[in-house]
């Protein structure tokens, strides 16, 4: 009984509210730093925390049973308390057997599974046979697989949440073949932004072919060549439709009405040349002052029987016309083509850093934007040296001139970037051998009867019931791409119970089926494969108890502020203790 | 004069005056009629289509000037004028300096003058590349779910500003036109059909100031040929709009409060200063009301969809339980009390960097009755702490002047229990009802979410309260101390999550906001509380 009253004391209770309270601070803080699933793993998800709200139950249970033997008086802390105690309960019954889980449907897909969040590899072994591990949560490295007669252990070794396959540049000494690299540290005080890149000449490895874009800056290094002298004419260039050159046209000559053109009964007429060229307020096009940039070349070509089609060509994006041009209701067997001087090769105008070495290594820099030249100047090492816009300045940390270039798997420095990832491998007496893979991929490793198979998936639920969706809607609030509304036409099937239900789910109107219930959560549209419709299933087996204890603490509270008779608190050590009823 | 006598003559004039009052703010109901309408009147009921409902040119107008600008009228003339008047001539938009820009690191990243505040388009039109380029890192690092600079956040809202002029002065928005096959209207600048040309037609004779007969009759042609067309019946809703501009509720509303608290304050010891302080007060609550009352009519939906709605239904609460308590105990100081955070919220409601205007719902906030009962019962938790937070500030401060009189210093606590029981009520079964709705609308009925981990924390702290206050080991003084500092945990479940954490599922349409305004409010409450502790210390 002594112990109950400890338990049970309100100072204990107030401090187990105080640490809750501290704690969910403290949470909540987190995650707004680092995201709702660092925070779900860290705090609510875990066993401490269960403990803790075990802790509560136990508290308020003693501190009820310990009111024993029960007066009138005690009603109303009677009822508020179980109503606690109830709901505490119903969560734990949630937390227990309940299920949640996202379902994606395509129009017209059926499916019978939900992710449930976390991923699972799955292993296909030389017999066929095939088994599921679940990742545990801390992401500890775990066995697959033994092998005692080759001594062979299959395990996954590492598992990575936020994966970025990381370039590492190492200098390769005289032997291999010249090729820069630059360690380049970027900050930005107005971005609150600080990189180290490596920038590496040609690189093939990126996408961006030899230039790496830190935001909206792309770094890149070239060899220092002098500008070509030469200079292009304009010319537009008509070809048939088997490639035959039939005419050119040097736009720098203003044109003198129509031209015919050779070889066909088509005439060209109304030629005019824009060297740099833009869509200008009224879908028409106007030179812009900015350097040659894009040029442009507007025309009319017209056939013998009258029909006549107007064609705007650019130098640089060659297929630019067939998306901005309505389609025609005519076409013509021929084909043409803008040749013209462009500004830079590339149709980048957005702001860059190029590093220019000459054959003797002397570095310079050059800032451009919109394709004009910002600054320049000697690059030197470890000097900062400001952009000159967006508050950004650069500095180079290190010069590698035989640079070999190779990448490894590394968790991001970044929580919010990278891939989720694991590493299979295996070790035996003849060594180690280990494949990474990400979410949907496949990778093997040779066993001693064969090889073995694994794939990385998130993990899934299997549901009793399969559901097919067949038509999504969206509405829009009128004259808006704001949804104001959408919903999923869908069957469900039990083969079990033979059954079948034809159901429209919406927002707010969910389908209810053996204590699971289907919502209408979000949907995807714009992908090639149609529009989908996202689904929230989940179960919640404890939610009965949550309502009714949830009442039942209500009216206890209002009866324990509201009814004198049911809340009276007896004088404790003959100091009278009932206060402001 | 007796007291009775004075409560008696009090009935009858604060009900003689009420009436009058009344009367005079009902009078443009009662003579609203289309006869007699001067040109800028008949255009301000031109209907357009505006974020996705119909509403009147004239809140079109307001709401989009202040998009842009920030105020409601230009260089003294109202939006709807600025708008008619070069509606015909676009290009003309492009040159008025009414874009507006404060933040001075964008300016000096733009190289504009730092002591300007605002700009024409085509002035800031040099400088576009570099607000875009700041927009797009804005919205990279929004993918990656990283924080935004104070920088890009600015380049966002002129960016925002810009595209406002540019599809004005284009005549984008302007759908004034009912959509022939779709719910959608169209801007007659953009289609072009006999409507099209009939509007610009109006707009060129208004622009003739050909206003007495021309523009007099083409309006009301036009409206009367819209109200046809279109599916929808919205005349009724659009007067109101009008009305509730022109009205500006919550405007009178804090004046009249803040006149009422000076009365009550400064010359309660005279009948006529009571006398007219309680009149004013309810004068500013019946604007308070008739402005919640009109937002509700013209939407359609519980008056708790936007950060702006909460705060003036927060109010309305605190006033209606500052009457009840009134009605229960007789003392005035519930209503100084009242009065004096209603002027607070007021002010920080319209200081607010939050949309104010009528706009529609995201669909999971959408006619859902268990969201409506839940919101409106947390807000109304909020209310109730409200008054609390502000009576515990009164006790605790004439409590350390020495100027609370012993009877009064029992009512006050006695309240504040009462309050602070009441309120964690609401509070409880608020958030209770909004795991119901969650349940209800993604089947979970606790996820953790801050918003709803705050409403937690908050309980928990007021009903620590309580339990010691119940067991006696809380003195008056602590009691009042804690409905002060407790009404901190409230306003960063309330604000807080959503403006400094700015995370969660609760964020709807809350927008990114401004720590500025709760820095403000722990200043003047650790200065307070350092007062207080002051005081104490050198008395004991």
């Amino acid at each position: 009984m002594w112990l109950i009253k400890k338990i049970g004391s309100l100072y204990f209770a107030a401090a187990l509210s105080v640490l809750l309270m501290v704690l969910l601070i403290i949470s909540t803080t987190l995650e707004s730093v680092h995201g709702t699933s660092f925070v779900q793993k860290m705090f609510y998800q875990t066993r401490w925390f269960d403990i803790l709200l075990a802790l509560l139950w136990l508290n308020i249970f003693c501190s009820t049973i310990s009111r024993f033997p029960f007066k009138i008086y005690h009603i109303g802390f009677l009822i508020t308390h179980i109503g606690i105690l109830g709901l505490l309960l119903g969560a734990l019954l949630t937390r227990l057997y309940g299920i949640e889980g996202q379902m994606a449907l395509f129009e017209g897909e059926a499916s019978h599974q939900i992710k449930v969040g976390g991923y699972q590899v799955n292993v296909t072994f030389p017999d066929k046979k095939t088994q599921t591990f679940n990742l545990n949560p801390a992401n500890q490295p775990f066995d697959i697989a033994r092998y005692k007669e080759t001594n062979l252990n299959i395990v996954v070794s590492r598992i990575i949440e936020h994966a970025v396959e990381q370039p590492v540049v190492k200098d390769g000494g005289e032997n291999h073949s010249k090729k820069f690299a630059l360690r380049v540290n970027l900050s930005s005080q107005a971005m609150k932004a600080n990189n180290s890149v490596w920038v590496v000449e040609g690189n093939e490895m990126d996408p961006h072919g030899g230039a790496t874009l830190v935001g909206p800056l792309k770094v890149s290094i070239r060899e220092k060549s002098e500008p070509t002298a030469e200079k292009k004419t304009p010319e537009l260039i008509i070809y048939s439709k088997d490639g035959k050159e039939l005419s050119r046209i040097d736009l720098t000559v203003p044109s003198k009405g129509a031209l015919s053109i050779k070889g066909t009964d088509l005439k060209i007429a109304q030629i005019a040349y824009y060297s740099n060229a833009k869509v200008g307020e009224k879908n028409q096009l106007v030179n812009s002052e900015q350097g040659g940039l894009n040029p442009a070349v507007e025309f009319d070509i017209s056939d013998s029987k009258g029909n006549k089609v107007h064609f705007v060509k650019f130098a640089l994006f060659p297929d630019f016309e067939s998306m901005h041009q309505k389609s025609s209701a005519h076409s013509f067997d021929v084909v043409t083509k803008l040749e013209a001087p462009q500004g830079d090769a590339e149709n980048y105008d957005g702001p860059s850093l190029t590093f220019l070495f000459t054959p003797d290594d002397k570095w310079s820099y050059k800032v451009m934007m919109q394709n004009k030249v910002m600054k320049e100047g000697e690059a030197r090492l470890n000097t900062s040296t400001e952009l000159g816009f967006m508050d950004m300045s650069f500095r180079v940390d290190e010069i590698i001139k035989h640079a070999v270039v190779s990448s490894e798997v590394a968790a991001s420095s970044n929580p919010k970037e990278g891939v989720f990832a694991v590493e299979i491998s295996s070790q035996d007496d003849a060594g180690r051998q280990s494949r990474w893979m990400t979410e949907g991929q496949k990778v093997g490793l040779h066993a001693p009867k064969g090889d073995i198979a694994f794939e990385l998936v998130s993990a899934q639920k299997i549901l009793p019931f399969t559901l097919t969706l067949k038509d999504f809607r969206k509405k829009d609030y009128p004259g808006t791409q704001n949804p104001s509304s959408f919903e999923s036409d869908v069957t469900l099937d039990d083969t079990k119970e033979n059954l079948r239900l034809e159901k429209t789910i919406s927002m707010n109107k969910p389908l209810d089926y053996k204590g699971y219930r289907v919502f209408q959560s979000s949907f995807m549209q714009g992908t090639n494969a149609g529009e989908a419709s996202v689904f929230t299933v989940a179960k919640n087996p404890g939610i009965t108890l949550i309502y009714l204890s949830s009442c039942v603490l209500f009216t206890g509270a209002m009866l324990q502020f509201y009814v004198k008779q049911f809340s009276r608190r007896p004088a404790i050590n003959g100091q009278k203790g009932n206060h402001g009823t | 004069m007796a007291k009775r006598e004075i409560m008696a003559l009090k009935k009858k004039y604060i009900a003689l005056i009420l009436s009058v009052f009344l009367l005079i703010w009902l009078w443009p109901f009662l003579t609203f009629n289309q006869r007699n309408l001067s040109p800028n009147q008949l255009a301000a009921q031109i209907p357009i289509q505006h974020n996705g409902r119909i509403k009147s040119l004239d809140a079109f107008a307001r709401e989009t000037l202040e998009l842009i600008s920030g105020k409601e009228s230009w260089e003294k003339k109202p939006a709807i004028v600025l708008l008619l008047e070069n509606l015909n001539t676009p290009n003309s938009l492009l040159n008025i300096a009414f874009v507006r820009l404060d933040h001075l690191e964008l300016k000096k990243t733009l190289g504009l003058p730092s002591e300007e505040k605002y700009f024409s388009y085509n002035q800031l039109k040099p400088s576009f590349p570099r607000i875009t380029s700041l927009v797009q890192s804005a919205g990279e690092k929004r993918d990656r779910e990283e924080r935004t600079s104070t920088l890009e956040q600015s380049a966002e809202l002129l960016y925002n500003r810009l595209m406002a002029v540019d599809q004005l002065s284009a005549g984008e928005t302007l759908k004034v036109i009912p959509g022939a096959q779709s719910e959608a209207w169209e801007s007659p600048y953009v289609v072009n059909n006999s409507l099209s040309k009939e509007f610009k037609d109006m707009i060129t004779l208004y622009s003739a100031k050909d206003t007495k007969s021309g523009f007099i009759t083409s309006a009301q042609n036009w409206i009367h040929e819209v109200s046809v067309l279109s599916k929808e019946p919205f005349t009724n809703k659009l007067r109101m709009e009008i009305i509730y501009y022109k009205m500006k509720p919550f405007s009178y509303s804090w004046m009249l409060y803040l006149t009422a608290f000076i009365l009550l304050t400064f010359f309660q010891s005279k009948p006529i200063g009571q006398l007219s302080g309680i009149i004013t007060l309810m004068l500013g609550f019946l604007f308070h009301t008739g402005g919640l009352l009109l937002r509700v009519l013209i939407l359609s939906r519980p008056p708790v969809s936007n950060m702006f709605e909460s705060v003036i239904f927060m109010n309305w609460i605190l006033m209606v339980f500052a009457f009840i308590f009134y009605l229960i105990r007789k003392q005035n100081f519930f209503f100084s009390c009242g009065a004096l955070a209603s002027v607070l919220v007021m002010l920080f409601a319209n200081r607010l960097p939050v949309d104010k205007s009528l706009d529609v719902l995201a669909p999971v906030l959408k006619s859902n009755y268990w969201l409506t009962v839940h919101v409106l019962t947390i807000v109304s938790s909020y209310g109730i702490f409200g008054l609390a937070m502000i009576l515990g500030h009164r006790h605790l401060l004439l409590k350390t002047i020495g100027r609370l009189p012993l009877k009064e210093e029992a009512i006050s606590a006695h309240v504040l229990n009462r309050l602070l029981q009441i309120g964690l009520i609401a509070l409880g079964i608020g958030t209770v009802l909004g795991g119901v709705w969650a349940n209800e609308s993604w089947g979970r009925f606790w996820g953790w979410d801050p918003k709803e981990t705050w409403a937690l924390i908050t309980f928990l702290g007021y009903m620590v309260v309580l339990h010691f206050r119940h067991v006696g080991k809380l003195s008056d003084f602590a009691l009042a101390a804690c409905a002060v500092l407790g009404f901190l945990l409230v306003m960063m479940t309330w604000y807080g999550v959503n403006f400094i954490l700015g995370r969660g599922l609760h964020s709807y349409g809350f927008g990114a906001g401004n720590i500025k305004w709760a820095v403000y409010y722990l200043v003047v409450e650790a200065v307070f509380f350092g007062f207080v502790l002051f005081a104490k210390g050198k008395k004991v």
